[in-house]
């Protein structure tokens, strides 16, 4: 018979397993076995871990289970533990939070519920709800609900923020929220990040790439430009952010700067076909299938380097733009009806349709 | 109950006298250091006094101190001269105007000598006699009726291996060294001549001083031609002196040499409680009035009049160079010639300093040699390299391409350059390889398109080095690669190379380390320089894949070199192995040819 001592043991012995789709297993199995044994705070302790294995191997929908099981351990016997614990319970409602709405799979109903938990979790606990106002914000945008997004981020603007928050984060986040929303108040509020002292690991190389489109259509060209080289830099150098890639990709297109586009895309590409976060898969076949619409008014081939997993992948690397263009739609599109269907309306759609509309942004020359 | 301490009182005055004294020579200091004080307590109470006379005399060697100060009653020559750690000095005169205070100076003489006596009178007493022993002991005696003057008089005895101490060359050198700058004459009489030690006031006092006064009290003190004389002055601690700009650079390590006094008797050779730590470059005289010394009389006491006086004296430091890039920017290029560094030190700690000089500091700059303020009137954007390879990784190219890069890996550089834009209207930018290859100029895209193959070719060949290929137009043109690498990619490689060369246990531990710290997608990159002949070749030939891959990882290598990377052992097979398949390729037509004749 098992002891709840060994399954301790494995629990520890799980968590410093590489991420894997096993040890998401092994932990799942593992917590199961310790509430079975009345081992409530060691399956307290795995389903922490399991939440994370969870976000590193992309799998929303066992993260949102693992969460499940979770807040229902520490609601039965959360009372006897020590209070530090409820902190964990916290960061990891945060966690799933800002990860889960990525993903069209799950449905609108759970996140709501997820939200209203969170809420009521973080109030009883005192804390600051602005995780819970940002990740709500940030759904409504993406779902295209503007008004109601609009809504989330005053309250969210006028909460005061998680003290765990970087300071630059949390500014960078609102400014990429706020680009949808009205581009002038989003340049002025990412101006203490790009000039003045406010920076960190991410800002402003991130923040960069967020103005691209503004500045664009502003019409401020030499800011953009600017920005363009250093965005691009920063995109080449972590190609696993598809949804930043994005937006710089979308620039080259306005811009005709074919060759930096190419290569971006060449360097981010992989990563589109390894498990990441849905809605930045989306963005980034958007702003490909842009691209190769701006390219294909101008030439009908290109020569590319792709991934074997790319399913036009040809091995002497020359594509027909067209054809590339239509793939990229058409993904695009495949995803944007799953979020569409997800939030219950046509946004994803009508915005894929009109995407390319910002080629006319292209300053004519002189 | 309650016990006393009990005290071996030849073993505290050995103590005191062997060891808490950094050298016998001080006897000479602590001598005239009661002598003045007697003097100043006779002139406090009314009296007329002022005078110091040491007298060396022969068989036996020995030395007599005299001074006409306020002398003591037998009371006090009981109380004071037998009782360790009481000083004669308090009452009626105010303490802060005594050099010293701790009731010990006099035991210094055990030093030299194994007897000291005393004779001594004060005004209205008869004179007392107190003779001394290095065992602990004394006698006192009363000489009614002597003819004794108002004062004391002490004489020692040269205990044997202390008699060079007593020579009248050395006691002239001891005295004019400690009692240079007292204010009372100190006259040395030897075999019937007598001279005064300290004939000449302190320059450093008088209201207005001339430089090159200044630079001649600097020379006689010192014995240097110093580049430029800073006056010094602190109202906390009543601090007046001269600091001296060395002619020659001062290494950062050295050990200070400078002359300060306290009340004009001199307290040590190195100003380094009184100067900041980036003063390096000067020496110094200077006199303090209202700081208090330590019991050893070598140093100042750590307080907080202190911490002020050391403020003001580095503000009248750094005042001065902030008034030379006003007054006399020669003056200030040679020093900054001279001690750039040092001037570099002070600017990141003053921010007036900053604004005023920073323009004059010279940088090495792919363009040449340029001040700051050269650069910043030729570029919008101040470029640099924080380190010393970056810089050379990007020189060559940077300078073909008629970008300013500054080399801003020497100390002080790259923090001075950060913090430009924090103080004055500049845009400044670290910038590294990897950033100047970005800024290189894109080949079209069809030329883009002829490479395909060739940059394919070289992903391949390239792909053990975690190294990927662009094509990239930059000059100059007689360079066909160049080698980039982010940060992180550069710390895996150093970091391989490193496992490499050290194998076994600690090779694998390095291993584990590069490898979690490895962001998985960063590789570096070599980039093909379009404009280069042998390049182009390339492209026209990439269907030859066997001469395309050993071109490739030969110039891999080459390019790894140029950048002052060094090869690992991988790099280095690649690279004979390269070589050698090139020779062959060279070679073969030969060999056919041969065969067929």
């Amino acid at each position: 018979m098992i002891e709840l001592e060994e399954v301790r043991q494995a629990i520890l012995r799980a968590a410093e397993l590489p991420d894997s789709a096993a040890k998401v297993d092994a932990l799942e199995s593992l917590c199961r076995e310790a509430l079975q044994l009345n081992g409530f705070l060691d399956a307290f302790r795995g389903q922490l871990h399991l939440l994370n294995a969870c976000k590193a191997v992309v799998r929303p929908d066992r993260m949102l289970a693992a969460y499940t099981a979770l807040r229902s351990n520490f609601e039965q016997h959360g009372h006897d533990w020590p209070e530090s614990l409820a902190g964990y319970m916290v960061r990891a409602g945060a966690l799933v939070l800002s990860f889960v709405d990525s993903f069209p799979e799950i449905p609108r109903s759970q996140l709501d519920a997820l939200f209203a938990d969170q809420e009521q979790l973080h109030l009883a606990r005192g804390e600051s709800i602005s995780v819970v106002l940002e990740a709500r914000a940030w759904l409504e945008l993406d779902a295209g609900n503007l008004e109601r997004a609009r809504d989330a981020y005053e309250r969210l603007r006028t909460t005061p923020p998680a003290e765990s928050w970087c300071a630059p984060c949390r500014i960078n986040r609102q400014v990429s929220m706020l680009v949808r929303l009205d581009d002038d108040t989003a340049i002025a509020l990412a101006a203490p990040l790009l000039d003045g002292p406010r920076k960190c690991d991410t800002v402003p190389s991130s923040t960069w790439a967020t103005l691209l489109l503004p500045l664009a259509r502003q019409g401020n060209w030499e800011r953009a430009r600017d920005y363009y080289g250093r965005a691009h830099r920063s995109a080449l150098s972590s190609p696993q952010w598809l949804g930043s890639a994005a937006k710089v990709i979308t620039f080259a297109a306005i811009e005709g700067s074919f060759v930096k586009g190419k290569h971006l895309l060449e360097r981010c590409l992989p990563h589109a076909f390894e498990p990441t976060a849905k809605d930045s898969i989306r963005d980034f076949y958007v702003a490909a299938s842009v691209f190769f619409e701006a390219l294909g008014r101008e030439r009908t081939t290109i020569t590319m380097t792709t991934p074997a997993t790319f399913p036009l992948h040809a091995r002497d690397g020359r594509y027909d733009v067209a054809a590339l263009r239509s793939w990229f739609e058409d993904a695009a599109r495949q995803l944007a009806l799953a979020f569409d269907r997800r939030n219950g309306n046509d946004f994803h759609v009508k915005r894929l349709a009109t995407a390319s509309d910002v080629l006319a942004l292209r300053p004519r020359a002189a | 109950m309650t016990h006393k301490f009990q005290v071996n009182l030849g073993g505290i005055i050995e103590l005191l006298s062997n060891h808490l004294y950094g050298t016998p020579e001080v006897y000479v200091r602590e001598l005239l250091q009661n002598g003045v004080d007697a003097i100043t307590a006779r002139r406090a109470a009314g009296g007329d006094a002022g005078h110091i006379r040491i007298s060396l005399l022969d068989a036996p060697t020995r030395l007599v101190f005299e001074d006409d100060g306020i002398g003591l009653t037998e009371d006090e020559v009981h109380r004071f001269l037998a009782t360790i750690g009481e000083s004669s000095k308090r009452g009626a005169v105010n303490q802060k105007d005594l050099l010293g205070q701790f009731g010990i100076g006099l035991l210094s003489c055990f030093v030299v000598s194994d007897e000291i006596m005393v004779m001594t009178r004060a005004d209205s007493s008869d004179a007392v006699e107190w003779r001394g022993k290095v065992d602990g002991t004394y006698s006192v005696s009363a000489r009614a009726g002597a003819e004794s003057p108002i004062g004391t008089r002490v004489e020692l005895v040269a205990k044997r291996g202390a008699e060079a101490l007593f020579s009248a060359a050395k006691v002239n050198e001891l005295v004019t060294r400690y009692g240079g700058l007292l204010p009372y004459p100190i006259e040395v009489v030897h075999r019937g001549g007598s001279t005064i030690a300290n004939a000449e006031p302190p320059v450093f006092r008088r209201a207005v001083i001339e430089r090159s006064t200044a630079l001649a009290y600097g020379k006689q003190m010192f014995g240097e031609d110093f580049l430029d004389a800073i006056v010094l002055r602190s109202e906390p601690g009543d601090v007046a002196g001269l600091a001296f700009v060395r002619p020659t650079a001062a290494s950062p390590g050295a050990k200070r040499s400078d002359r300060v006094y306290l009340k004009g008797m001199l307290l040590g050779d190195s100003a380094a409680d009184l100067l900041p730590a980036w003063a390096g470059f000067v020496r110094c005289v200077v006199d303090a009035r209202d700081l208090r010394p330590t019991a050893s009389r070598e140093a100042f006491y750590q307080d907080e009049m202190l911490d002020t006086a050391r403020e003001q004296l580095a503000r009248a430091l750094r005042d001065h160079f902030g008034k030379l890039a006003i007054t006399d920017e020669h003056a200030l290029n040679n020093i900054i010639h001279v001690h750039g560094t040092w001037l570099k030190a002070m600017c990141l700690e003053d921010d007036a300093l900053f604004r005023a000089i920073v323009d004059w500091f010279p940088f090495e700059t792919t363009l040449g040699l340029l001040t700051l303020g050269e650069l910043r009137r030729r570029e919008p954007i101040v470029r640099y390299s924080p380190t010393v390879d970056g810089y050379r990784q990007v020189a060559q190219v940077a300078a073909a391409e008629g970008l300013a890069i500054v080399n801003a890996g020497y100390i002080h550089d790259a923090e001075l350059l950060a913090k430009l834009p924090t103080l004055i209207d500049a845009r400044v930018e670290a910038v590294s390889v990897d950033d100047i290859v970005h800024a290189f100029e894109d080949v079209a895209l069809a030329e883009l398109d002829a490479a395909h193959e060739m940059l394919r070719t070289a992903d391949v060949a390239l792909r053990p080095f975690r190294c990927i290929a662009e094509l990239k137009c930059f000059s100059p043109e007689t360079l066909p690669v160049m080698y980039a690498a982010s940060q992180r990619a550069a710390f895996r490689r150093e970091g391989k190379r490193t496992a490499e060369a050290a194998g076994g246990l600690w090779g694998s531990v390095l291993d584990r380390v590069v490898e979690a710290n490895d962001g998985g997608d960063d590789d570096a990159r070599i980039v093909f320089n379009h404009r280069n002949p042998l390049v182009r070749r390339l492209i026209e030939h990439a269907h030859d894949r066997g001469l395309l891959h050993h071109t490739i990882r030969a110039l891999y290598t080459h390019a790894l070199m140029l950048g002052h990377h060094p090869l690992g052992v991988a790099e280095l097979t690649a690279m004979n192995e390269s070589l050698v398949g090139l020779v062959e390729l060279a070679t073969l037509p030969l060999a056919v040819g041969k065969a067929k004749a």
